[in-house]
């Protein structure tokens, strides 16, 4: 029960700081001056005019009174106005056809990074200090000090332009769940999750080292315990107490986007919608991501701070 | 245990030095000497194979909507969408070959134009006895016009869509066009407006004053920023003139001009009884006794004709009236005979012998059309907050688009593709003049950012064709599938010359003084910077290039005349000999174009010699103190490898032309990062850096008025440079028609006015011969140079690869027609043939030769 009421708590404060968060981004925005007659010979009349019909010299409050009505009464976050390629489109259609590609090679990221992050990890704990493990950390330090952007390129040159295994770029069209969709979508996945394994690896080897050196490991051996059922049941479960929420905050954070990967495989994904609302001045996008990151953000918070409880009973949130 | 941390190492090594063999092995894989592929003559529409053009474009257009359209990317879709009444095509020999540089204009979509003036005397503002300055053109259309679903389009179709692009529902930008453009379509403008009520000067709506409007006149002399909220950033007419006669910065705030009007006018007042004006309305400043001195002090110093400069200094909240569209002038006399009336008489379309000429196809080559069904199906009413219509008509998906052109859209997807197909009910596919034209089946468009993708899907057959990048410029430039693309435009350096953003605490009080720009100039060695820093653009040492004409349709280029070439000449240090003959460094040239072909406007010698002397000036000045290092920004939107490339270019010149002068080693430019929406301001009025970058065409076809951009404060980016005040002595030689030559001493902006005889000049150059309007304008343009406010570097020219697979028409490039574009294009194979072709050489195709 008090974990429920942890719960509920800890969403209505997710709700408020959200709406705090709104207010100020919405408020701070419209504070900026309205920048008129931006370049020589533009006719300023008519994008006064526009700007005026639009509602952009209401009061602020006003304002911000018409748009939460817009958006809860017709579902309506805007349309686009600078944004490019998106200019007269409504920005929630805009910004939901972009966000398959950017969860999907996440997700495959993530499913390819996780258990090859963790086995290795694993396995180098458990051969520590033999050649595996060097070889392993070796390959981990190298993949860690390589930003990803090097490795989208060496993976775009040798397997999609030398030796054909994937498209260049990925695959047209909205059918995410084809063959033909899926291989192309793998360079940049790949990319994505090189990062990701090195991670695992060194986080997993580092705890479980240190858990397989505890004095409860010792006991378990003592009680009759193999080698791999107490690795198993006792050490892993340990060492995934700090991992296992890194995973889920890692996935989250990747739903932003990899502004570099997407453009370098032609991935429709909304790594760069965010950076290009602020640099146009696009408002209605720039609401909208805020909210969404904003909103992606504290669900994490909630998320990890929950998971704990899970993966570890001796921890109990929001108990006295 | 060292020992396999060894091994370690070593098998790693092992696997990188394993991918780089692959990269190296890879372009050794290369090494071959060319295919041999047969060129095929074009076959036209009507071959069966299928031919896809494949290219890719940084972002996907949204919307393709004419009346709403935004930026040039639009085009990219819009152009295939519709069709032109007139249209150019190139001039072919009698063996087929293009001419080069050749054009002529035909009849598309029309069958005829004429002048029918003359038939609407009396009307749509066409005075019955005068028509000077009107002028009503009548387009006979074909009629077979039908849309992609089949319906025929009529002439009222255009009457309806120009209706939708000046009803004031919608707020349009486009609609400006019609009377901001070349052409003012009567009454587009107060169509537009009708009914809708707007701040605006006084000046605008009412023209001259009179007692009676005393109460709807607001006394403002705030600036936009300070009207944003009351009067919604419009500001008086009398900033307007202080702002372009230089006597204040567009962003004064109201104090700082009234204080203006005292120092500079002799306003017998106060600041703070001036703004105490503000908000009033005339009728409450005539009312109150000490207002009403404070307005005659005011009105004193300013006014000599009250009827046109009293509302000078007014607002007022005006209501347009309300009207009716049929009071717009267009017309469709039928079916197929379309009308539209202008009140200027700007163009002339039509040569003497009742051919078309270049203005037909140029200026008014059509007419925005929609779909009135789909129109009216896809019009959104507007958001809550707001009173603006909107549509989806042309935008976002294929159910929303409509053609009337030779292809249609057969696929979008946003952010990501586009693809064109055929649009078979296009009338051209009935013309004969067309059956060797638009081969092309489907255009496949793909949505692109990295540069390098699109490299290597190119060389995988994937493109058409992609532009060279500087990363492989050295290597593709010579290949015989590259083809350059000039135009018209400059890449210039403007530098900071305004006194409030140059100060010693900056670091960038040098660029005060005329000697340190001059030098900054001479410093740049612009052949170094082209071959280094882009693919295949030219040093530029003129504001203007060769794709500058003045002379449209006779070929007349400015840059190929002589009083244009002699002021570069002199104005980079050349000196011409009594005989005729120009010394260029120490050696002399008979002819002026050997000269020219010297001359590089780069000079170490002297560089050193007017850094030395800017610092002594400086250092005298108190701008500069003995180890005071001088410290200018570049600005830019992103430091990126393209601008740290130029940065570093800068300050490489900068270093070798200050070594053995007091400034070696303390120069330094770095890079400033600006907002792209605020940029122009933030380097005219904010002084937030030192050199802006543009590239600067202007009209490609009009030198004279292009200087626009160098001397008119609403244009140029260099205002801390006093173009009024900058005085020129110039003999314009006399007229052929009676024009007496003048000899005077004027400033820059009235000879540009008298140049274009525009409203207010003191003499019309306009009416004088084309050589005295080609010598007054090298006499600007060498004033101009001469500020080194204005530096240019390059003359910007694209390059490209283009694919085995299809061929342009040719590769001299046409001021009209370009390379001729998929209309012209042939293939050497099909899509069938091409993959095959691909896949046998195994998937990779070698562009070098």
């Amino acid at each position: 029960m008090y974990m429920f009421k942890y719960i509920l708590k800890r969403i209505g404060l997710m709700l408020m700081t959200f709406c705090i968060i709104m207010l100020i981004c919405f408020v701070l925005i419209k504070l900026l001056p309205i920048p008129i007659n931006t370049t020589i010979g533009q006719d300023s009349e008519i994008l006064k005019e526009r700007l005026r019909a639009r509602g952009y010299y209401d009061p602020i409050l006003v304002q911000l009174f018409n748009y939460v009505k817009r958006i809860f009464t017709e579902g309506d976050f805007g349309i686009g106005v600078n944004m490019p390629g998106y200019i007269n489109a409504p920005v929630w259609d805009a910004f939901v056809s972009r966000l398959p590609p950017t969860v999907l090679i996440n997700v495959y990221s993530s499913l390819i990074g996780v258990p090859i992050g963790l086995g290795l990890g694993i396995f180098a704990a458990l051969k520590k200090n033999k050649w595996q493990d060097h070889v392993i950390s070796t390959g981990v330090m190298l993949l860690i000090s390589v930003p990803s952007i090097v490795y989208a390129f060496l993976i775009q040159y040798i397997f999609c332009f030398k030796l054909d295994w994937f498209p260049i770029m990925m695959e047209t069209g909205t059918d995410y769940f084809t063959w033909a969709m899926f291989r192309s979508m793998m360079p940049a996945t790949l990319s994505l999750s090189l990062g990701s394994i090195a991670g695992y690896a060194r986080g997993t080897r580092a705890e479980l080292t240190e858990v397989l050196t505890s004095e409860f490991m010792l006991l378990a051996r003592t009680k009759g315990l193999t080698r791999g059922q107490a690795t198993l049941r006792h050490a892993l479960r340990n060492s995934m107490v700090p991992i296992f929420p890194s995973i889920l905050s890692e996935f989250v954070a990747v739903l932003s986007g990899s502004m570099i990967i997407e453009n370098i495989f032609a991935i429709p994904g909304v790594g760069m919608l965010y950076l290009t609302s602020i640099r146009v001045l696009d408002y209605d996008f720039f609401m909208l991501l805020s909210g969404f990151y904003c909103l992606v953000g504290l669900t994490a918070g909630i998320v990890v701070d929950i998971s704990y409880g899970f993966i570890d009973p001796r921890i109990r949130m929001g108990a006295r | 245990m060292k020992k396999f941390r060894h091994i370690s190492v070593v098998v790693l090594t092992l696997i990188m030095t394993a991918v780089m063999a692959i990269g190296v092995a890879a372009c050794d894989s290369c090494g071959q000497s060319g295919y041999d592929i047969e060129k095929r003559a074009r076959t036209g529409w009507k071959d069966e194979k299928v031919y896809t053009y494949n290219s890719y474009t940084t972002a996907i257009p949204s919307l393709w909507n004419e009346l709403a359209s935004t930026d040039g990317g639009d085009r990219d879709i819009m152009d295939f969408l519709n069709s032109s009444f007139f249209e150019f095509d190139f001039e072919f020999d009698e063996s087929g070959e293009v001419v080069s540089g050749g054009f002529e204009v035909e009849y598309s979509a029309a069958t005829k134009l004429e002048d029918a003036t003359a038939d609407y005397k009396g009307k749509y503002g066409i005075p019955e006895d005068d028509e000077e300055g009107h002028r009503a053109w009548r387009i006979t259309l074909r009629d077979d016009l039908k849309w992609d679903d089949g319906t025929a389009i009529t002439a009222g179709d255009f009457v309806y869509t120009m209706e939708k692009q000046l009803n004031g529902k919608y707020l349009f930008d486009q609609a400006a066009n019609y009377w901001n453009g070349n052409y003012i379509l009567h009454n587009a403008q107060n169509y537009f407006y009708e009914g809708r009520t707007v701040w605006l000067d006084a000046n605008t709506p009412y023209g001259g004053y009179t007692t009676d409007m005393d109460d709807k006149l607001i006394f403002s002399l705030g600036s936009a920023a300070e009207n944003e909220k009351k009067y919604e950033s419009s500001v008086c007419a009398l900033r307007n003139i202080l702002v372009e006669y230089q006597y204040i910065g567009a962003k004064w705030t109201a104090a700082q001009v009234a204080g203006c009007l005292i120092n500079d006018f002799g306003a017998e007042t106060t600041s703070e009884a001036i703004l105490a004006l503000e908000g009033k309305t005339l009728a409450q400043i005539k009312a109150d006794a000490t207002l009403k001195a404070t307005w005659d002090a005011v009105y004193a110093c300013w006014v000599d004709n009250p009827a046109t400069e009293t509302l000078n200094f007014f607002l007022t909240h005006y209501t347009y009236d309300e009207m009716e569209f049929d009071e717009v002038g267009i017309v469709a006399e039928s079916d197929t005979k379309l009308v539209v009336i202008y009140d200027n008489a700007n163009l002339s379309p039509i040569n003497a012998d009742g051919s078309l000429n270049y203005q037909a196809a140029y200026y008014f080559s059509g007419l925005p059309l929609v779909k009135k069904d789909l129109w009216e199906k896809l019009e959104v009413e507007p958001a809550n907050g707001s009173t603006v219509y909107t549509t989806n008509y042309n935008a976002l998906t294929v159910a929303n688009s409509a053609s009337w052109g030779p292809y249609k859209l057969s696929n979008y997807q946003a952010g990501t593709t586009y693809t064109l197909s055929r649009n078979d009910k296009w009338y051209g596919y009935g013309m004969d003049k067309y059956d060797d034209q638009y081969q092309t089946d489907n255009i496949v468009v793909r949505q692109i950012a990295e540069w390098n993708t699109a490299w290597q899907a190119f060389q995988k057959g994937e493109f058409s064709v992609v532009s060279i990048d500087t990363t492989i410029a050295d290597e593709f430039r010579n290949s015989k599938r590259a083809y350059y693309t000039p135009t018209s435009g400059v890449a210039t350096y403007f530098l900071q010359c305004n006194e409030d953003a140059l100060t010693k605490e900056k670091g960038n009080a040098l660029l005060k003084y005329k000697d340190f720009r001059k030098a900054f100039s001479l410093a740049l060695d612009r052949a170094e910077y082209c071959q280094k820093l882009t693919t295949s653009s030219i040093p530029s040492l003129g504001l203007y290039n060769d794709l500058i004409y003045y002379d449209v349709a006779n070929g007349g280029v400015y840059r190929h005349e002589t009083a244009a070439k002699e002021v570069l000449l002199s104005t980079y240090g050349a000196e011409k000999q009594t005989d005729g003959k120009w010394k260029v460094g120490t050696q002399i040239y008979d002819d002026i174009d050997d000269a020219m072909d010297a001359l590089t406007g780069y000079n170490l010698d002297l560089a050193k010699q007017l850094f030395t002397s800017a610092y002594n000036d400086a250092k005298e000045a108190g701008d500069i103190d003995e180890n005071g290092k001088v410290t200018i920004r570049y600005g830019g939107t992103e430091n990126n490898e393209n601008m740290k490339k130029e940065i570093n270019f800068m300050n490489d010149a900068l270093a070798t032309a200050t070594v053995g002068t007091p400034l070696e080693g303390k120069i330094t430019v770095e890079f400033y990062e600006f907002n792209a929406a605020n940029w122009i301001d933030d380097f005219r009025y904010n002084g937030m850096y030192d050199i802006a970058s543009a590239y600067v065409s202007g009209g490609a076809w009009n030198p004279y008025y292009s200087l626009q951009i160098y001397l008119l404060d609403s244009q140029r980016l260099t205002i801390g440079w006093d173009t009024s005040a900058e005085m020129l002595e110039f003999t314009v030689p006399a007229g052929g028609e009676g024009q007496p030559a003048i000899t005077d001493k004027l400033s820059l902006v009235d000879w540009f006015y008298c140049l274009n005889g525009l409203t207010g000049c003191k003499y019309n150059i306009s009416l004088y011969p084309t050589d005295s309007k080609l010598a007054l304008t090298a006499a600007l343009e060498g004033a101009i140079l001469e500020s080194y406010t204005s530096i240019p570097v390059n003359s910007m020219t694209s390059s490209s690869l283009m694919s085995y697979k299809c061929e342009y028409i040719t590769y001299e490039y046409n001021t009209f027609m370009s390379y001729g574009g998929v209309r012209y294009m042939s293939y050497n194979f099909d899509d069938t043939e091409w993959t095959e072709w691909v896949k046998a050489h195994k998937g990779t195709l070698d562009y070098r030769f």
